[in-house]
């Protein structure tokens, strides 16, 4: 059984940031508009992009050497799971290391419909400016949120 | 090489005084048989060609302990003991040189010399080496001295440890001619001492064939270890830099950080701070930043020079210097609160990999049962995806599917969180040394304010301290900034020299991999040997076809059972006891056929192992009789198979009598009797 979401306006306003709504809608925007070359994506960095998304956080991608510290959050686990429960993202299992995650046709489907709504606009806009290669992650710089000097 | 004779004198104590006991007996360069019965010593005989050669651990321990004590204690002669006095044994053989030699080593000796030497006598010119001990396979080693007259070749190999390299012994080489009575038939080369050789017997079997792995796979191994010390001083270098950069608080661009990269990748390496708002600014932007607020601080040391300081200026510098005091407090705290954030979070971080690694484990030993697997089965019993309590799904079934995919999370999940804590540990040292850093700064802004205070209460003095101190501090910072730069250059230089070693190892590597391929050819006509006489001898435990021998582990280069479908087995655990002892002769045979470097004679003793066929002992004498290579084998007289007691004239009925030599001992007396002048000539 899956769920076919069907948006009312009225229950967009004011969407607090652990609606399924706009966590589904960050995790397909993210595989949508993120992927750069690739045709999968790493839980690590589908990780990083739901939190710094979520938080809208600035200046998360604009240093090419270092990562801001981030929360792999229940929320992100939990809403991942779900979203592919209902076929809106697939899991690919990499030889038993593990799963890289796509976007489905429904999932295009239903940021369509987001876009189409012109709703979460400032998250879609947030994740289209993200340039970020998967070998950012295979061994990260996470920097220190300050700047002393 | 080849035996051609093999003598015990041993000298006893008789009533009728000391006399002289022993034997002797001559073979020949073909297939010899040495026969008797039960208990008559033909193992004795065997143990003193061993003995002979210093190669007595083959068949026991060092010394001649591991020799009949008939050779050393006490002798039985028709139905009498005799205590020895002293005893020696001596072997003549012609070497693979052409040349023939008698080696003589003392049994038992009456004085205190040495047992570890052995008498040559290379035609009238007689000298001695010694054994079993260091440099033994050197200059004055009688072990040297075998492998030189029998062209045999000395090869260093890799050590079990990875350590220092060792020569391969002759001690093994020569298991590849002995087979001892008991143990010897357990196992291929059951009784090869290892002495700390990594896979001796692998070795010894490329050592025969003349394999270009021998060596190459010892090279390969130096490479391996050169890879590996390279990329630990590369490690050593990036950990250097990383503990310079962390405590400047700059970052350095993405590079591999484990392995060498490219001399043009290493080159795109670069250093930047990262701003307040997250951008990027290089080392050298930096420097630049601080020698203009440096020419800024010049300037104003100058115009304080030309004009007497006004107590206005001062009074604003004091604000200044408080504002920034706050700043520095507040900051601080700001800091300290993401530094705890930062460790709790890994801590919980910790807390979650470690769980994830205990649900894995019981996903993993889910999966090994088919009956009953539920959710119970996993210990931690949370939920992989919320971490909450999976109490009400206890009892729920796991299907394949489900703990397939739900793995696959838990493995993303893992390295996931690997990979952030590894870093995570690195930025809470740096959050170590901002704070200290602030702890720092916060002393010398109120030192600074101190200062100040004074100039106030002293308007006459021309305060131009404060900006000496902030001058030093700008000074201080480009100077750390403008060192790190030199050290990063140098580091980088030492980086393109890890690299091009690196690189250069690898082709190197790739090279030598091509040329142990050319062994193929070698294993595969070895191979071909060996099945054509497991074939010759009847073995029938597993279809001939389905043994092989291959250049891969497990099982390199011995015989292993491939059926379809299964995992190969290794011959000893799938074959009868006597079909093993087939594969056992046909192995040797095969060495002994092919080998290009082999002693050149096979010795075994009582091949007719766990009710071997009668058909399969004469396949095996009559090709011991047509090789055209000395082979020795020791064969009780009358001995039971396929149920019936079998003489060995039987066994080498249909074989040219010219073409063996049969050697009898005597049935009453045994192998070991009084010496006779004949004897003593021979």
């Amino acid at each position: 059984m899956t769920i076919d979401i069907s948006i009312q306006s009225e229950f967009l306003d004011d969407t607090p940031n652990n609606s399924m709504f706009l966590h589904l809608t960050i995790i397909c925007g993210a595989l949508k508009f993120c992927l750069g070359q690739s045709k999968k994506m790493s839980f690590i960095k589908l990780a990083y992009i739901f939190d710094k998304t979520i938080n809208m956080e600035s200046g998360a991608f604009s240093s090419k050497i270092t990562l801001s510290p981030w929360l792999i959050s229940a929320d992100f686990k939990k809403s991942l799971v779900i979203s592919e429960a209902h076929e809106y993202i697939e899991f690919h299992s990499k030889d038993g290391k593990g799963i890289k995650i796509s976007i489905s046709s429904k999932g295009e489907e239903y940021i369509s419909n987001i876009e189409g709504l012109n709703i979460f606009q400032n998250y879609l806009d947030y994740l289209r400016e993200i340039k970020l290669a998967e070998n950012r992650f295979e061994s990260p710089t996470i920097r220190c949120e300050t700047n002393v000097y | 090489m080849y035996i051609n004779n093999v003598k015990a004198i041993i000298k006893a104590d008789t009533p009728e005084g000391i006399q002289d006991f022993g034997f002797s007996y001559d073979f020949s360069k073909g297939l010899n048989i040495l026969t008797g019965d039960n208990s008559s010593g033909k193992s004795t005989v065997l143990s003193c060609i061993n003995y002979c050669l210093g190669l007595e651990q083959l068949i026991g321990s060092k010394g001649s302990n591991a020799l009949s004590p008939a050779l050393h204690q006490a002798l039985s002669y028709k139905g009498h003991s005799y205590n020895i006095y002293e005893s020696k044994c001596s072997l003549g053989f012609t070497a693979n040189n052409g040349k023939h030699y008698i080696l003589s080593r003392q049994i038992k000796l009456s004085d205190e010399e040495s047992f570890n030497e052995i008498e040559i006598q290379d035609g009238s010119v007689l000298f001695s080496k010694f054994i079993h001990s260091e440099r033994d396979h050197q200059e004055q080693g009688f072990y040297k001295w075998l492998a030189e007259v029998n062209t045999l070749e000395i090869i260093e190999v890799e050590s079990f440890n990875g350590g220092a390299t060792k020569p391969l012994y002759m001690q093994n080489i020569f298991t590849l001619s002995f087979i001892e009575q008991t143990k010897g038939w357990s196992d291929l080369f059951s009784m090869m001492p290892s002495f700390g050789i990594k896979d001796p017997k692998q070795k010894v079997v490329e050592y025969c064939l003349g394999l270009n792995s021998l060596k190459i796979n010892m090279e390969l191994d130096y490479i391996k270890n050169e890879k590996n010390s390279v990329k630990s001083e590369w490690v050593q270098l990036v950990n250097e830099l990383n503990f310079r950069t962390q405590s400047l608080q700059i970052y350095l661009s993405d590079y591999n950080h484990k392995t060498p990269i490219s001399e043009k990748k290493i080159n795109g390496i670069y250093v930047a701070e990262i701003s307040k708002e997250s951008k990027e600014i290089k080392i050298e932007a930096i420097i630049n930043k601080i020698d203009l607020r440096i020419k800024e601080s010049d300037n104003k040391v100058k115009n304080i020079e030309r004009e007497n300081i006004k107590s206005d200026d001062l009074l604003e510098k004091r604000d200044r210097i408080k504002e920034s005091l706050t700043k520095y407090s507040d900051e601080r705290k700001e800091i300290s609160f993401l530094y705890d954030e930062e460790k709790l979070k890994l801590s919980n971080y910790k807390k979650a990999l470690s769980d994830i690694n205990s649900d894995l484990q019981g996903f993993k030993d889910v999966k090994k049962i088919s009956i009953d697997r539920k959710w119970d089965k996993i210990s931690t019993a949370q939920c992989p995806v919320c971490d909450s309590n999976i109490e009400n799904k206890k009892d729920k079934g796991l299907s394949a599917d489900a703990i397939e995919k739900t793995t696959d999370f838990l493995k993303s999940q893992k390295s996931t969180y690997e990979t952030y804590i590894e870093s995570s540990e690195q930025v809470i040292d740096r959050y170590d040394s901002v704070l200290s850093y602030y702890k720092k700064s916060i002393r010398l802004k109120r030192e600074q304010l101190n200062s100040i205070y004074t100039d106030i209460k002293s308007p006459a003095f021309i305060s131009i301290r404060f900006e000496f101190e902030l001058r030093a501090e700008l000074k201080h910072r480009k100077n750390e900034l403008v060192s790190f730069n030199e050290f990063f250059s140098s580091t980088k230089e030492k980086f393109v020299e890890q690299s091009l070693n690196y690189f250069r190892l690898i082709k190197e590597e790739k090279r030598l991999k091509g040329v142990v391929s050319s062994d193929d050819e070698k294993i595969k006509n070895f191979w071909l040997e060996f099945k054509r006489l497991l074939k010759l001898f009847g073995y029938k435990s597993n279809g001939v076809d389905n043994i092989t021998i291959k250049d891969s582990v497990p099982n390199r280069l011995l015989p292993t059972v491939s059926i379809k479908g299964q995992q190969a087995q290794y011959i000893r655990f799938v074959s009868s006891a006597s079909d093993f002892v087939r594969s056992i002769w046909a192995y040797y045979f095969s060495l002994l056929i092919g080998g290009d470097r082999h002693p050149g004679f096979l010795i075994m003793d009582e091949p007719g192992q766990h009710q071997m066929r009668v058909d399969s002992m004469k396949e095996l004498l009559k090709l011991s009789s047509e090789l055209g290579k000395q082979v020795i084998l020791a064969i009780s007289q009358d001995r039971e198979y396929d149920s019936k007691k079998v003489n060995i004239s039987d066994l080498v009925e249909g074989i040219e009598a010219k073409k063996y030599n049969l050697l009898h001992i005597d049935d009453g007396a045994g192998c070991i009797v009084k010496m006779t002048d004949e004897l003593q000539e021979k």
